[in-house]
């Protein structure tokens, strides 16, 4: 039995809309300790791993581990139906053929409940390995959200070069190239604009600019954003959630062309 | 291993996963590896470069070139797959004029330094300037590769469909009997292959003779067509009447096909689908295997795969032997497939790297580029299952699961092997360690929230409302909707009211007053006989009222009825001689005629194409809708 309830439905509206497009089918799988999931996409070139831990939810029950298949283009459908504020209870049995969403209205009594059938769904799992990477760039949600708009205009590709002199975002295109180059700073005034960066040797790597602009769609879950890197492995970036629940991204960087 | 060249045009690229043999496995691989072909031409693929997918570039073991149309949204395009295992091109190019661009270069195939282009260009004056050059390589109908061996061009050669683009399809014919003319001058073998839109004789089409008779032509004039002309005149073999054109002086090419089957008639690789004529092989070759006379004693077979569906095309092939004459010596076919020094003897010398790509090649494209799959950076582990109870109804986590461990990648060295393994462990072990936590928590939960069943229950409730609601609206509606279907029905109590109404007027109004004050009574307790006069007379008046309209309305209810029912009922088809139920189709054909309905067999097209008697295919059935009344 599964019974999960979130003060308000704007999070979970939030990362679900920010993963739809990059994975159709997954399995939400809920134990005690909270709801994961993690899915590749269809060219398995990026993985989508989130957590919404225990804590997230007020209350959180799951007495057994289960697996809710979801199609995540019917789960959007339903959830439009909840408005921002809503709670959210979300509902399956032991072993679930719908998964039950109730939506609260905080300023009437309205209390609209609706069952999304569940799938079969066979997925590989994969094995994240916890990783020193080479370098830690954390800034702002929003700013790296236009670094990645503006180079698409540009090119299929970007390349991430980060050295102890700061990040440098650049693409090179039909068109022309562009670039653009973040340093290291501290914005007291608006803490959220800085630019912190953790660098225990320089990396440079390209990754396709399609996959992080729809990373982005998760700039509205987070003011801030973490992108690691290291070389000959995948680039993490994570906005976190409310509590220490987290969305990650991971994406498999372009083959080198010295290969 | 024989080398084989398949050519198909596929009617689009995914069209044939819906037939099977392909529909099972999807994928292109599994469909190359059926066809059991090294390389295969396809024509009309009809997608757009946006639309390219994964599953259709990156075939693992294949590479891809395409051709598609510049401005003509998903309509026609070329691709040519090539098994790199086998052979590796060595110069590629789209279009057969030379005068299209490689990608991110702006300098023309033709402009290239001799070195880096396939050559036999179309020299000025030789073609004619109907139609521009860029115009016709716009289409996407034509990927040249070049083997040391010789010249690959897959082609999609327009159609006659209309008057309007009869110029255009002579200017691709010319090109292509320049282009190949001209390689063949400078001493490179070619071998041509696709969908020629052209049937090279009457032996190559079903029910010539018949053409021919309603035309009004002749063989001669029937092979004089320029396409046909072209043709015959640049295979070895063809009927050519009267002189041959200036500069069409020789045959250049062997129709493989044909020569492998000489007299073999009905060897169609086109049928109409509208006609339904596959299945009576009522059809057409005009997908062609050919090739220059200093490679056809490789080919060892060379044939056409009606039995293959997946479009309106079958697939022809070529085999080529492992070992073939090349400058008089015998040489190990693969040494030519392939770059100077990959093979020899057959052997492979070196692996096929992605270094080996041409740029045209449609792996190179930015976003297929330099691709990594995230699959192989990350570890497998066993999904998550649900609790191993035995109540559950999914069928896999029955099955026993089976994990192959798979070796780390050596770039995850620095991290020990041991702390990924702990890793998965934990992660595998999660579920029975928290068991404890597990036992504890619910009761937590289920103490803190002792509002929480209370809530839901009415929850439920209210949504056990809702849903009695939704269903008794949903009853309502159905049941307006089987009144609106039952419009027939409407009639029917109708007349049997009006019937009653006349039989209560013949017995009298007083049995039918004395029934109803009978009725009324009981609730109208004492003033009842006063209130039921009056009632039975105005009930008796509102009778006669209706009975009244109800005849000037309706002066033959049944006669209503039928006529009714001849527009609502389904028409009565009429049967062919085969005792069936015929088709109706409307007339297209330009003409008197145009626009008529009318009825035929619905069998397909029988294998003299016209309407046979006594037979399996289509019989002579033929019936305008307007002369039909809907009886037999």
């Amino acid at each position: 039995m599964l019974e999960a309830r979130l003060g308000e439905a704007a999070e979970f509206k939030k990362v679900i809309d920010a993963i739809k497009d990059l994975v159709q089918d997954c399995n939400f799988d809920c134990n005690d300790s909270g709801v994961a999931l993690q899915a590749m996409d269809n060219s398995h070139v990026a993985l989508v791993a989130m957590l919404l831990k225990a804590e997230s939810f007020e209350p959180f029950r799951c007495d057994r581990n289960i697996a809710l298949g979801v199609n995540l283009t019917s789960l959007t459908k339903v959830l439009r139906a909840a408005q921002n504020d809503d709670i959210l209870t979300l509902k399956a049995e032991d072993a679930p053929d719908v998964l039950n969403l109730v939506f609260e209205s905080k300023a009437n009594d309205r209390i609209s409940e609706y069952d999304l059938k569940l799938m079969d769904i066979d997925q590989e799992h994969l094995g994240i390995p916890d990783t020193e990477y080479a370098a830690t760039v954390t800034m702002s949600s929003a700013e790296f959200k236009r670094i990645t708009t503006d180079l698409i205009a540009m090119s299929e590709s970007v390349t991430i070069d980060v050295s102890k002199d700061g990040v440098k975002f650049s693409a090179q295109g039909d068109i022309g190239n562009g670039s653009i180059n973040l340093r290291q700073h501290t914005d007291l005034e608006k803490s959220t604009n800085s630019v912190e960066i953790e660098l225990s040797e320089p990396v440079a790597l390209t990754f396709s600019l399609k996959y992080l602009v729809n990373f982005c769609k998760a700039s509205a879950l987070s003011t801030r954003v973490k992108i690691c890197l290291s070389n000959e492995v995948p680039l993490l970036v994570e906005f976190g959630l409310s509590g220490t629940s987290y969305l990650r991204f991971y994406l498999a960087p372009k083959i080198g062309d010295e290969e | 291993m024989p080398f084989r060249i398949t050519t198909w045009n596929v009617n689009g690229i995914r069209n044939p996963f819906g037939y099977q043999p392909w529909r099972d496995k999807r994928t292109f691989k599994s469909m190359f590896e059926t066809l059991e072909a090294d390389i295969v031409v396809m024509q009309e693929v009809k997608i757009q470069r946006k639309d390219l997918k994964d599953d259709m570039v990156l075939v693992p073991g294949w590479d891809v070139y395409f051709s598609l149309p510049k401005h003509k949204k998903g309509y026609s395009g070329v691709a040519i797959y090539t098994s790199h295992s086998v052979c590796s091109p060595i110069r590629a190019e789209e279009g057969i004029t030379g005068v299209l661009c490689p990608p991110n270069s702006s300098t023309k195939f033709r402009d290239l330094p001799a070195d880096q282009q396939i050559g036999g260009y179309p020299q000025p004056g030789q073609l004619s300037d109907a139609v521009d050059e860029a115009a016709l390589d716009s289409e996407g109908r034509c990927v040249i590769l070049e083997f040391p061996a010789f010249v690959l061009i897959g082609v999609y050669s327009p159609a006659v469909r209309d008057d309007t683009r009869a110029e255009f399809r002579q200017a691709y014919i010319d090109a292509i009997d320049v282009r190949v003319r001209n390689l063949v001058a400078m001493g490179k073998q070619v071998f041509l292959c696709g969908d020629l839109n052209i049937i090279r004789s009457e032996l190559d089409t079903a029910g010539a003779a018949e053409h021919l008779r309603k035309e009004g032509m002749t063989v001669e004039e029937y092979l004089s067509v320029p396409g046909r002309r072209f043709l015959n005149q640049i295979v070895f073999g063809g009927q050519v009447f009267g002189e041959r054109d200036s500069g069409r002086e020789e045959p250049m090419l062997w129709d493989l096909c044909r020569e492998f089957h000489p007299n073999r008639a009905g060897m169609y690789t086109c049928w109409e689908t509208r006609k339904n004529a596959r299945p009576g092989n009522f059809g057409s070759r005009i997908d062609y295997v050919l090739c220059t006379s200093g490679i056809k004693e490789w080919f060892v077979d060379s044939n056409i795969q009606e039995g293959l569906m997946g479009s309106d095309h079958c697939p022809v092939y070529a085999t080529m032997g492992d070992t073939v004459s090349h400058n008089g010596a015998q040489v190990h076919l693969l040494d030519l497939m392939n770059p100077v020094g990959m093979f020899k003897n057959g052997e492979r010398q070196r692996e096929w790297t992605t270094k080996d790509l041409l740029p045209t090649s449609a792996k190179l494209m930015p976003e297929f580029d330099r691709r990594r799959s995230i699959k192989d950076m990350f570890f497998k582990t066993p999904p998550v299952k649900p609790w191993p109870s035995s109540d559950l109804p999914q069928p896999t986590s029955d099955e026993p699961l089976t994990f192959k461990p798979i070796p780390p990648p050596p770039y995850l060295s620095p991290k020990p092997e041991s702390t990924s393994a702990s890793q998965t462990l934990s992660r595998l072990s999660t579920p029975a360690s928290s068991n404890s936590t597990a036992a504890s928590s619910p009761q937590k939960t289920s103490s803190s929230t002792s509002k929480r069943p209370a809530e839901s229950a009415v929850a439920s409730n209210r949504a056990q409302k809702k849903g009695k609601a939704t269903l008794t609206r949903e009853s309502s509606k159905s049941g307006a909707g089987g009144g609106q279907s039952t419009l027939k029905g409407f009639f029917k109590p109708k007349a049997a009211a009006a019937e009653t109404d006349v039989k209560d007027t013949a017995k009298g109004s007083s049995q039918a007053s004395s029934s109803e004050t009978a009725q009324h009574s009981p609730n109208q307790g004492t003033s009842s006989s006063l209130v039921a006069g009056t009632d039975v007379e105005s009930s008796s008046g509102a009778n006669s009222k209706t009975e009244s309209e109800a005849n000037e309305k309706v002066h033959d209810p049944i006669a209503a009825k039928e006529s009714w029912s001849t527009i609502l009922g389904k028409r009565i088809v009429p049967r062919c001689e085969h005792g069936e139920d015929c088709q109706s189709l409307v007339v297209k054909k330009p003409g008197v005629n145009c626009g008529r309905s009318f009825f035929m067999c619905a069998r397909p097209t029988g294998p003299s194409g016209g309407k046979e008697r006594n037979t399996e295919f289509r019989c002579a059935t033929f019936i305008w809708s307007s002369d039909w009344n809907g009886r037999p």
